[in-house]
Parts: structure tokens; C-alpha cells; sequence
């Protein structure tokens, strides 16, 4: 009997079910980078949004370089329906199965080989978008086999008895039918399900006593997790029923325009060895409508030419495009996607400044806007977009603001808030900066842009709103709070003799008499701008106006525990009085505690619905406490409350916290 | 010249700030003047401006004069002579309206406002301490009383609720309230009267004053319902 097979000869290699030749990149990158594919993608998840076309072609790294055209495709988007085809000329494995049997006929020696084929010679795919966060989707793909086999027969005739040769050949077609979904519960989060070789269908021919020997179709799924972590940071992870996975990540870097993807991925294939099989590292780059990628598949086991064929005799392949018969290979892949339709949902009508940023007010941008957009959707349909913006000189990286749908044709205002960086500048002096506005929507690029001019004035500016002070108050805290502790560690037996009910009211006396004391009465240095010290600036150069003296008291008063607010008092022709006032927790029944005259304060209800005693006080009254307190009083008294300036709003209470 | 134009402004400064004359005193009646802490005795002829308070004693009263209208503040009373003008709904609604105004904002971001750096031991309250609750509210309350009827019932009104809001003991005194509560309902004030005798009712009442409050609130109740 002759031994049948010693040894394969494979041509081609890749392997694993969703292991695909882009080198893999994460399926929130589609959008940029529009290469369809089934092998991770049978459902046919795709951010097309008209005509696409792909061009593949392959270099691989056999003992001889072999080139090779892998994909050629076409995909349409037709409302929400997605139509997809692919033809596959380079979805292809061929193994030569060699006996190293000599057999002589007469003068001839021949050597019996087998030959063994697969391909997936094209495919089509369908995907339905139920909502924006929500598609689903099928593939069907044809696939080809044929086995031939040389075999030896003996000859008997009358005048000869000899042995020749034959090929038996076997072939066997089916198609291959494949679904599944996609769901984005979060922008930076999608989740997959695919199925892999759920329906057989049509299978015509067969290999008979060589069944082993056909493609494995055994039943699956695929389970894809893409996740943005961070911006331009992408995870994505493929877990097969059948153990194998894919760990890998994609790094996004905006160039100049343009969209840099870098991709590594390592591979577990349960068909492979080592545990770990290999690793694709993947460039990807797109230029509005085009893409371009470059991907290497490196097997962690080295190939040889000639591998002993027992194990595919038993169990064959699994995957055409990847399995344990493929070389240590490299292979790299071009691809062109093109796109006829522009991209653009959303436009700008106008964008309006709404202020000057004023650095200091930080935690301000976070609750209000910098500027209204006019946005008008020139879409058939609803679309969500992602408003964000980029001030030059104070931001360090695009700010995103929080994300509004605007019915087809619809005109909507959109706000843009920003995060003025702390590193970004000392920002000691007042300039011009450039504010860049972004518009975008269901994909990567910018739908629309807009670039306006902006003022950013210097910490110490301030834009004459009183509520406003608070951020003043707050810079210097930390300063304050060694201040306030200093003074009232030179008072601390004062302190300790002084009942309980009124600490709060006796500390405020200590502190406001030793500030005065340093203190005088400096207007405001700059007549065109408003200008506000910060506390710690004020003890420097022991002066400053309202402002500066209340931000200044205020933040010592802050800085312990004491609650102040600052009190607006608007004229007729605009110019703004400003004084404090200051909660000395006691409570009504206890205000004899401090005074006999219940014009000196007045009552506020707080968080717990208490009423407690709040004192006004006239900050620039330089001269001791309770001159201080009675010219605060009597103020607030007659404006705040007799002629009903609170009611009025001609006296406005601003809490600093 | 030059001294001429001084008297001038300073009798000026004096007329525009004289606004009310102690027309008729007897016994002791004292007087606060602005934001000053202490208290003196008025006598005939001194002048008053509407910044002073005024408080009777027992057995005294004052007459006052402005503008030769008079006003008679009888004993046990104080009266805030700011208080001592007609002003109109309107300005009254504004008042109360103020209640609301003033109060410290909802905050959840009080965490420099906590006492976080307390400098010293914490003491215990001290208990000799005494507060003292002096009669200084029953006296702005029954002050409030002879303004309402005297015809100044918005004054009244805001006078008593400040009063009651910074003398919190004397808001327990349920005929006073009722009193007021039945002054914004005379002026047609439904909503504010039925929240004041609301309120009134989660008072210890007795069974006159418990039927009395309950049959106005629904009177009040019937009332804004038909509206």
C-alpha cells in the first residue's frame, strides 16, 4: 500500500473568523474610515451615507513575494437601507498535498500529489438603521472547494499489465448566510453581535470520502466591544463562541486636515498556536472621501514552506483567510473608499459672541455659554449634533458642548461653553484670540466650521457684574485662610472668653478691624476697563475700591467658614455700589447678643428654612467695625428695604457660594 | 455770601430730614434715633425723622405732628416711624414679596461656607449667657395695631411681619395674629390672608380660636375657588 500524504505545500495564508485584512480599527472610527468588511462586520454596520467603492490589493511575504487583488466592492446608502457587494478574487487558499511517491511506468516517474482549493469568490450584505443608535443586518457570501487526488490504478488487458495514474477531482459550492446588530447605547461605547456560518445554503457536490478535508463551517458568534475611553483613544475586543479573540486599539490623530488612525491588535485563535497567534499592526489615513490602509499580519509561529498534513487530513480549515496553515507572513493592503455625496448635515448660519472671556470666571464658561451658534440642518432627517469650539489662547484641546437634535430643515440656536485651561497662559495681559466653532454629527469631521475673533482679557479683569466677584473671592482662599488664621491666633484669648453665640460676630470684628487698619481707599486704576484685585494683591499694595476691599474681606470672612454676600446697589445712572453682608448664625431671639437695634440687621432664611441674623457692612468705611456696620446698616435699610429696592431689584443679594 | 449759602443748605438739609414734631408727650417715651444703639427721652417740640423709632412706656403716649396730620401712639407700643405712611397694595405686595427675595439661595455647593477652619476649641454655649427677650416685639406689634387703625393697614401689615420675623416669640400671640390675618383679608388679599391663618393654625389654638380659623380658611378656600 502506498503512504498517501507526508506533506502540504500552502499558498496564500490569514486566519481566524472575524479577523479582517484592514489590520482592524475601531468601529467608531467608520465614519473616517468606511471599509466595509464580513469578517468583523456580517451585520454590515456602516456610516455611508451615499456611494462607496473599495479597492483592496495584498502583498504577501511567501518564500517569493506574491501580490494578489483581495477585494473589490461597491455600497450604497439608500435612506436608511444599506446595500453592499463584494467580489473577493484573493479570498483563496491552496494547498498541494505531496506523498513523496515515486511511481515508475515504464521510462516514466511520477510523483502523486493531491491539490486542495478554497475560495469565497463574492458576497452581498444588507444593513437596516432602525435609529440613530440602532442597525441590524444580514450577509450572504459564495464559496467554492475542490479536491483532486492522483491515484494509482492497475491495467489489465490481454497483451499488457500495467499501473497508470488517475486524478480524481471532487468540488463542492454553498453559500454562507450570516446577521447581526449594532447598538451605540453612548458615543463612545458600540456593542456587536455577529453570527458566523449560521445558515448553509444551497450546497451542491461534495468532497465523499474526503469530507474531512472540507471547509469547517462549523456555527458561531462574534461579540465586538468598541470603546472611546478617551478622546481619540479607541479599545476594540472581538470574542468568538469559539474562545478565539482580538484585543486592539487605535489612537486618532487630526493632522493638517486630515485623519491619522494608528492600530495595533493581537489575536487569539483557537485553531492556532501559540496561545497569542499573532498581531496586526494597521495604519489608517483619510482625506475627506478617501481612505487609505496599510496593515501587517505577522503569525507568532513561524511558517514553513513544507508542513506535515495530519491535522488538516482530520479537521481541516476553518477560515480561508486565516488559519494554521498560514505563513509567517506580512501582508499590506490599499484601499480606496470614495464618496459622492457631500457630508455635510449641518451648517452654520452665524455664530454671535455673547462676552469677552474673562479668565478668572472659569467655573462661569462651564454653565454659560461663550456664544450662540445659529445652526440650520440641511438633512432630510433628524440629526443630533456636537457642538465644540477651540479658543487659541485658552483652551488646550477642543471643548465639547452638550449635544442637540435639530429637525430636518430646522433653524436652532446651539450654545458653545468652554474649559479655560490653567496651563494654557499666565494670562497677565489682554489679547485678541482666534475662537474656532465646530459642527459635527454622525461622523468623525467636522460638518461645518466657523472661526471667529474673541477678546481674552487678563485675570484681573472683570465685566462689571457683581455676581461675578465671587471668582475673585475664591482665587485667593487658601491665602486668606492663612490670614484670617494668623489674626485670630494673636486674639485666641479674646476668643475663648467670648460666649459661644457670638464667635462668629466677634471674629468678624477682629478680622475687619485689623484689615482697615492696613487699608485705604484707592480708586480704580484703569478708567476703561473694570478692574478687580485679587484678595492677596489688596494686602500687597494695602488698598483698593469697593470691589477690591469687599472681594478682599470677603474672602478672608470665606476662607474661615463665615458666609458673605455681595450686595449690588444700582443707580439710576448705572454705577454700581458694592458692600457685604455677613451671616453671624445667630439666631433672632439672640440678636441682643450684638445689638439693641434691629435696624442693624436683617434675616435670611437658610438652606434648613432658619432664619439667621445677617449684618451689612460698608466695606470701604475704613475707620473701625461698628462705624463700618452703621453705615452698612443704615444703607441697606433705607435702599434694600424701605424703598423696596431688594423687591425692586434696584438692591440685588449675591451669594458667594 | 459764602455763609449765607451755608444756612441756607443746612436749614434746607434740617426741613428735608424734620418730618414728623412732638406735638403732645406724656410720661416716659424714648427714641432710637437711625442705627444708633441707644435710646433717649423725646420731649415737646423735638423733631423726628422717619429713620427713629419711638417706644412708650406705660401710663405715657405721644402726639405726633406731620405736616398737621396727628398721630397718637398710646402706651406699651414702638413704632418704627418709617411705617408711618399710606403706600399703596402694590408696594405692600412688593414688601412680602421681599420675604422670598432675601433668603440664602438653595446651594449644594456650600463647602467653603462650612466652619473648616475653626480656630480654637470648640466651647460649649455658655449659659450664663442670657438672651434676652425683651418686650420690644409685643411693643411693635401693638404699635402696628393703632397703625392699622389708624388707617395705615399695608404699613400695618409689613410692620407686624417684620416684627413677627425678627421677635419670633411674639408670633405666638394668636389674637395678634389673627388680627393681621383678618387685615389682609379685609383688603381683598385672599392668598396671602388664607397661607397667614395656614399658618396660624398649626399654632396651640384654643377651641374658639381653632373654629374660627378653620371657618375662615375655608370661607378663603370657597372663595378663591368661585374667583
Amino acid at each position: 500500500m502506498i503512504l498517501l500524504v507526508f506533506l502540504i505545500t500552502v499558498s496564500e495564508s490569514f486566519s481566524q473568523q472575524s479577523l479582517e485584512i484592514y489590520g482592524g480599527y475601531s468601529k467608531l472610527l467608520s465614519s473616517k474610515f468606511r471599509l466595509n468588511s464580513f469578517e468583523w462586520n456580517s451585520m454590515n454596520f456602516n456610516r455611508t451615507i451615499d456611494w462607496e467603492f473599495t479597492f483592496s490589493g495584498a502583498l504577501f511575504q511567501e518564500p517569493e513575494f506574491v501580490s494578489d487583488i483581495m477585494i473589490a466592492s461597491i455600497g450604497k446608502k439608500l435612506g436608511d437601507h444599506y446595500l453592499y457587494a463584494r467580489y473577493s478574487p484573493g479570498f483563496r487558499k491552496r494547498f498541494l498535498l505531496n506523498t513523496d511517491t515515486l511511481v515508475t511506468i515504464s521510462d516514466t516517474v511520477k510523483v502523486l500529489n493531491s491539490n486542495l482549493n478554497y475560495s469565497e469568490k463574492f458576497g452581498f450584505g444588507y444593513n437596516y438603521q432602525f435609529t440613530s443608535n440602532f442597525s441590524a443586518g444580514f450577509s450572504l457570501r459564495y464559496f467554492e472547494q475542490s479536491y483532486s487526488q492522483d491515484n494509482i490504478y492497475f491495467y489489465f488487458s490481454d497483451s499488457v499489465n500495467t499501473l497508470i495514474t488517475i486524478t480524481d477531482e471532487w468540488s463542492k459550492e454553498h453559500w454562507r448566510g450570516d446577521v447581526g446588530v449594532s447598538y451605540q447605547p453612548f458615543n463612545n461605547l458600540i456593542l456587536s453581535l455577529n453570527s458566523y456560518n449560521l445558515f448553509i445554503l444551497g450546497e451542491t457536490g461534495g468532497f465523499t470520502d474526503h469530507q474531512n478535508l472540507e471547509l469547517n463551517v462549523e456555527k458561531g458568534a462574534v461579540l465586538s466591544i468598541d470603546y472611546e475611553p478617551i478622546n481619540n483613544l479607541y479599545l476594540l475586543t472581538n470574542v468568538e463562541t469559539s474562545s478565539s479573540f482580538i484585543l486592539g486599539s487605535n489612537i486618532k490623530l487630526n493632522l493638517f486636515n486630515t485623519n491619522l488612525a494608528l492600530g495595533f491588535l493581537i489575536f487569539h485563535d483557537e485553531y492556532q498556536k501559540p496561545f497569542i497567534a499573532g498581531f496586526q499592526p494597521s495604519l489608517n489615513f483619510s482625506y475627506k472621501s478617501l481612505n487609505f490602509n496599510l496593515a501587517a499580519t505577522i503569525y507568532s509561529e513561524p511558517r514553513k514552506g513544507s508542513m506535515p498534513a495530519d491535522d488538516l487530513l482530520n479537521n481541516g480549515i476553518h477560515n480561508i483567510i486565516n488559519n494554521q496553515y498560514s505563513y509567517n507572513s506580512v501582508s499590506a493592503n490599499f484601499n480606496l473608499a470614495l464618496n459622492f455625496k457631500p457630508e455635510k448635515n449641518v451648517e452654520f448660519v452665524d455664530v454671535k459672541i455673547i462676552n469677552a472671556i474673562f479668565p478668572t470666571f472659569a467655573e462661569e464658561y462651564l454653565t454659560e455659554p461663550i456664544a450662540i451658534g445659529k445652526v440650520v440642518n440641511i438633512s432630510d432627517k433628524s440629526i443630533s449634533v456636537k457642538p465644540s469650539s477651540f479658543i487659541q489662547a485658552a483652551n488646550d484641546e477642543i471643548v465639547y458642548s452638550p449635544t442637540i437634535t435639530i429637525p430636518p430643515g430646522d433653524t436652532t440656536d446651539v450654545q458653545f461653553f468652554t474649559i479655560i485651561s490653567e496651563s494654557k497662559s499666565d494670562y497677565n495681559k489682554r489679547e485678541i484670540s482666534q475662537v474656532d466653532f465646530y459642527l459635527s454629527t454622525i461622523y468623525e469631521e467636522f460638518d461645518d466650521n466657523l472661526q471667529k475673533p474673541i477678546l481674552v482679557n487678563d485675570k484681573n479683569s472683570w465685566d462689571g457684574r457683581v455676581k461675578n466677584l465671587r471668582y475673585f473671592v475664591k482665587h485667593d482662599i487658601l491665602e486668606s485662610n492663612h490670614y484670617s488664621k494668623n489674626i485670630l491666633r494673636e486674639n485666641y484669648q479674646a476668643l475663648q472668653d467670648t460666649p459661644q453665640p457670638v464667635r462668629d460676630f466677634n471674629r468678624i470684628k477682629i478680622l475687619f478691624d485689623n484689615f482697615v487698619s492696613k487699608m485705604q481707599y484707592v480708586s480704580d486704576p484703569r478708567a476703561s476697563v473694570e478692574y478687580v484685585q485679587f484678595p492677596t494683591q489688596t494686602m500687597e499694595v494695602k488698598g483698593g475700591d469697593c470691589d477690591d476691599l469687599s472681594v478682599a474681606f470677603s474672602s478672608i470672612l470665606e476662607s474661615i467658614g463665615i458666609q458673605t454676600a455681595f450686595v449690588d446697589y444700582i443707580s439710576e445712572d448705572g454705577i454700581s455700589h458694592v458692600n457685604l453682608i455677613i451671616n453671624t448664625k445667630l439666631e433672632p431671639e439672640e440678636s441682643n447678643l450684638i445689638t439693641k437695634n434691629d435696624k442693624k440687621f436683617f434675616l435670611r432664611k437658610n438652606n434648613s428654612e432658619k432664619d439667621e441674623i445677617w449684618i451689612p457692612i460698608e466695606t470701604t468705611s475704613l475707620t473701625d467695625f461698628n462705624t463700618a456696620w452703621e453705615i452698612g446698616a443704615e444703607k441697606f435699610h433705607s435702599e434694600a428695604i424701605e424703598n423696596y429696592g431688594l423687591a425692586k431689584s434696584k438692591v440685588v443679594i449675591y451669594d458667594i457660594y | 455770601m459764602k455763609q449765607v449759602i451755608i444756612i441756607i443748605m443746612f436749614i434746607s438739609t434740617l426741613v428735608y430730614s424734620q418730618q414728623f414734631k412732638v406735638d403732645k408727650i406724656r410720661g416716659e417715651v424714648l427714641v432710637q434715633r437711625g442705627t444708633h444703639e441707644e435710646f433717649s427721652p423725646l420731649k415737646k417740640g423735638d423733631l423726628l425723622s422717619d429713620n427713629d423709632l419711638i417706644i412708650t412706656e406705660s401710663n405715657s403716649f405721644i402726639q405726633l405732628d406731620k405736616d398737621g396730620s396727628k398721630f397718637i401712639l398710646d402706651e406699651n407700643s414702638a413704632l418704627g416711624l418709617s411705617y408711618l405712611k399710606k403706600i399703596t397694595i402694590n408696594e405692600l405686595l412688593l414688601a412680602l414679596a421681599m420675604e422670598e427675595i432675601r433668603n440664602v439661595k438653595p446651594s449644594n455647593n456650600n463647602e467653603l461656607s462650612k466652619n473648616t477652619a475653626v480656630y480654637g476649641e470648640e466651647a460649649n454655649i455658655d449659659k450664663t449667657v442670657e438672651i434676652k427677650i425683651n418686650s420690644l416685639g409685643v411693643k411693635k406689634i401693638n404699635g402696628a395695631k393703632q397703625l392699622a387703625k389708624n388707617g395705615y393697614k399695608e404699613s400695618a401689615i409689613i410692620a407686624a411681619k417684620e416684627t413677627y420675623r425678627k421677635y419670633p416669640h411674639v408670633s405666638k400671640i394668636v389674637e395678634d395674629r389673627i388680627y393681621f390675618a383678618d387685615l389682609l383679608l379685609s383688603l381683598e388679599l385672599n392668598n396671602e390672608a388664607l397661607e397667614e391663618f395656614s399658618t396660624i393654625s398649626m399654632l396651640e389654638l384654643t377651641q374658639k380660636q381653632k373654629n374660627y380659623v378653620d371657618t375662615k380658611v375655608e370661607k378663603i378656600k370657597l372663595s378663591l375657588i368661585s374667583e
